[in-house]
């Protein structure tokens, strides 16, 4: 990197630099100092490209009516019987445009004696494209609060939708409090 | 275009400085211009999907969208299902009183799983309201059919909306299909009234009833036309409606307007102009209004039953009105004395023979010491209910009841919940527009925006003026802990239309009072009437809009960014209650204030 006009440029601009306070503007007025320290105040479109706008995918648990401290069950699952209930029960779907840039998610939850599953689908094909599902925890430990990441291994331009699922642990009455799934910053 | 670090190793060899470092934010600031936008989306819980279907077009779907500066198109994404034929869709755009923008239709039939709509939002900014007008397309094939009459046990028209199959009609319908009623020339072939009805929704009937004689349909129909019906030979047929299940609702700003180059006035080795800078710093100000969206409401209430106790599927919260000031006194006694205190002074009455003298008489009493308080007594079944209005917002006031019912005290700052969501994780919208940790950052503006429209009965046109407050709670370890911020948001006049002749007001009326009627007016109160509605928070596209929507935006600071967990809360307390014209008093019905969506995103917040 070659630092030709230097002098230039801090002469031109000194008088407006008041005016203008623009964070990008210092940086072209600390011009001496190292590269790295620019790049760093730069951040600004770098927070903005990295952080930006993660979309929130789906929030559970927004009791409409609530007015005092109760806080009701989303979802409560049966499992201490046969047949269906033993299985995996559809909580919900969450359509996402596209996966580009945003191969990655996390759900945040409040679950007792319950597994949730995402899985990230073609929204055109029903194709599964990845999934996750909760640690089993165990019996007898109350609620948890916790996170899941879900991590898509390519990004995808076509629209996809994250099917949510729970199911209660056998032989136990499983309930969901809470859910909302989230985007993930990117890396770049 | 993507983003990329402005450091050594993305420099060209030769490269001067200045021209190397601003081309490199430009590019930057490009790339998050274009392909990080403000999006957001909403799911909804399995059973309690929006169900959509209409014979005629409506809008549902509202969603209150804060547009990003710039931002030219908008595009939805939805998730669905379709069933018995193919529903038509029209993406809708309005602001304020202006005419709608609508797109072009998409139509969708049962393989179609996915649904895109375009906004063209070039010609708007700020606060805009997005929807979703939906046409179904009929089935051909009959459900069932019948003669209409005016008399005997034939169908006939009961009133505008209801039509009455008769007695032996014995038609079954499905809770979990939509209808709709085609009316053509009989059996004889001779209609005296060539100007048939347009196919007609279904969205009213009785569920409990495994064979239905009666059914409402929207638009409403005008009993004067029955009347050059006489004699008429006119057949009622029952048809499916194509129906669409929401399942998730995405929505994306997908094109922004074109932006000068400024690479040549800043290319190397001239000393940059200073406009040019502050175009660039203009364009990074930009880049911060663009806050995230937090949350997209329209939640359906899962707690929400009708009068007959089925659960409800409404996109949305609706709140009685009244629910905010009434109290239930008990079985109406003639020999009970009813006091009303107010701000601490009582006024009494007793001995009144009916609920109508012991409203005047409490009234009088009231209006002698305090001006713009109304207290109203009603029967509903035999329970006598008090409710008051009045210009204060907490004014203090208690209502007992004496002679073997007891006494009950009113909450008079009650107020009820609209909706909830979770936000927080706002890292990217600390208000900091320069500094790389956000440590500048303590706190974090949000701004919500609720869709309001109200429903019920009254004797002139009201403008109800609810206030919205938002109260905020942390979470942690599994418990929820007291609200540590509450804000009001604002207030806003919400209208509430009476019957009116013209017949576009008229039907609006109809649709939204039988969704005021279906609803109890309080826990308290029995229930009565047993029916449901299919068509709930939707309206004709040229009511979507102000004054026949009222949006109530505000902004709430959350004082501790650093929590993860956030749950704000949506509330509406009562507040001034504004009629106009005469005989708008007393009402028949309650009014219902119903909030089918809201949106909390980011407040843009220079640090100080």
């Amino acid at each position: 990197v070659s630092f030709p006009s230097d002098t230039l440029y801090y002469q031109h601009l000194g008088a407006e630099a008041d005016a203008l306070a623009s964070a990008e503007v210092s940086v072209a007025l600390t011009i001496g100092g190292a590269v790295n320290e620019h790049e760093v105040a730069l951040n600004n479109a770098h927070r903005a490209w990295t952080q930006g706008h993660r979309a929130v995918l789906g929030t559970w648990g927004q009791w409409p009516g609530l007015i005092d401290d109760a806080q009701p069950v989303l979802w409560t699952l049966d499992n201490t019987g046969s047949g269906s209930d033993s299985a995996f029960a559809e909580l919900a779907r969450a359509i996402l445009p596209r996966a580009t840039d945003r191969q990655d998610f996390t759900l945040y939850y409040d679950k007792e004696e319950a597994e949730i599953r995402v899985t990230v689908k073609n929204a055109a094909t029903g194709a599964t494209i990845g999934s996750a599902v909760t640690t089993a925890d165990g019996t007898g430990l109350g609620r948890l609060q916790g996170s899941l990441g879900v991590t898509i291994s390519t990004a995808v331009s076509t629209p996809v939708y994250l099917l949510i699922e729970a199911q209660a642990l056998a032989g136990e009455v499983g309930s969901v409090w809470l859910m909302r799934i989230y985007e993930d910053e990117t890396t770049t | 275009m993507s983003f990329k670090k402005i450091d050594a190793a993305g420099a060209a060899g030769g490269q001067p400085f200045d021209a190397f470092t601003l081309h490199g934010v430009l590019a930057n600031q490009g790339a998050a211009y274009e392909g990080r936008a403000r999006r957001a989306q909403v799911s909804f819980e399995p059973g309690n999907e929006p169900r959509l279907a209409s014979a005629l077009p409506l809008v549902g779907l509202p969603v209150v969208w804060p547009l990003s500066p710039g931002c030219e198109e908008v595009q939805a994404s939805l998730l669905v299902a379709v069933a018995d034929g193919a529903v038509r869709l029209r993406p809708v755009v309005s602001q304020g009183e202006r005419d709608p923008w609508v797109g072009d239709e998409v139509a969708l039939t049962s393989s179609d799983g996915l649904a895109q709509l375009t906004y063209n939002t070039s010609g708007f900014s700020g606060l805009v309201l997005l929807g979703v007008e939906v046409r179904s397309d009929l089935d051909d094939a009959e459900v069932d059919k019948f003669s209409l009459h005016e008399t005997g046990d034939h169908a006939y028209l009961r009133s505008d909306t209801r039509v009455y199959l008769g007695s032996s009609a014995n038609l079954a319908l499905d809770d979990n299909t939509r209808y709709a009623l085609r009316f053509g020339p009989g059996a004889a072939g001779e209609a005296h009234d060539p100007e048939f009805l347009p196919p007609a929704t279904v969205f009213w009937w009785d569920r409990s009833l495994a064979n239905v004689d009666e059914v409402d349909i929207w638009p409403p129909y005008s009993r004067a036309r029955e009347e050059s019906w006489l004699g008429a030979s006119i057949e009622i047929s029952v048809h499916k409606l194509a129906q669409m299940r929401v399942y998730s609702m995405s929505v994306e700003e997908t094109a922004f307007r074109a932006r000068a180059d400024l690479r040549d006035a800043l290319r190397p080795g001239m000393a940059p102009a200073a406009r040019t800078l502050r175009q660039l710093h203009k364009r990074n100000y930009e880049q911060h209004l663009r806050t995230k969206v937090h949350a997209l409401g329209g939640y359906p209430d899962a707690s929400a039953t009708d009068r007959q106790g089925d659960k409800v599927t409404a996109q949305g919260v609706a709140v009685p009105f009244e629910d905010l000031f009434i109290v239930d006194v008990g079985v109406f006694d003639a020999s009970t004395t009813y006091t009303v205190t107010i701000s601490g002074t009582a006024h009494s009455t007793s001995g009144q023979a009916s609920a109508a003298a012991t409203r005047s008489a409490l009234r009088t009493a009231i209006r002698s010491s305090s001006d713009n308080a109304l207290v109203i007594a009603r029967l509903l079944g035999s329970s006598l209910v008090l409710s008051y209005r009045t210009a204060a917002q907490s004014p203090g006031i208690s209502v007992s009841a004496t002679g073997g019912t007891g006494t009950i005290t009113l909450t008079s700052t009650a107020a009820r919940g609209l909706g909830a969501a979770w936000v927080g994780h706002y890292s990217d919208d600390k208000g900091v527009v320069d500094g790389e940790t956000g440590d500048a950052a303590n706190r974090c503006s949000l701004r919500v925006a609720a869709l309001l429209l109200a429903a019920g009965s009254p004797g002139a046109d009201e403008l109800i003026e609810p206030t919205l407050t938002a109260r905020l709670r942390s979470f942690d370890s599994g418990a929820w802990t007291g609200d540590s911020q509450t804000a009001t948001l604002g207030s806003g006049p919400v209208l509430c239309l009476r019957n009116d002749n013209d017949q576009a007001r008229r039907s609006l009326r109809l649709l939204r009072y039988w969704l005021s009627n279906q609803y109890s007016v309080s826990t308290l109160i029995p229930r009565h009437g047993a029916r449901w509605h299919t068509l709930r928070g939707m309206t004709p596209r040229w009511a979507f809009r102000e004054p026949w929507v009222s949006i109530i935006e505000g902004a709430v600071t959350d004082a501790q960014p650093a929590e993860t967990h956030r749950l704000l809360r949506l509330l509406m307390v009562g507040s001034e209650f504004n009629v106009e014209g005469v005989g708008g008093i007393e009402p028949t019905a309650p009014r219902l204030v119903e909030c089918p969506t809201f949106t909390v995103w980011g407040s843009e917040e220079v640090r100080p």
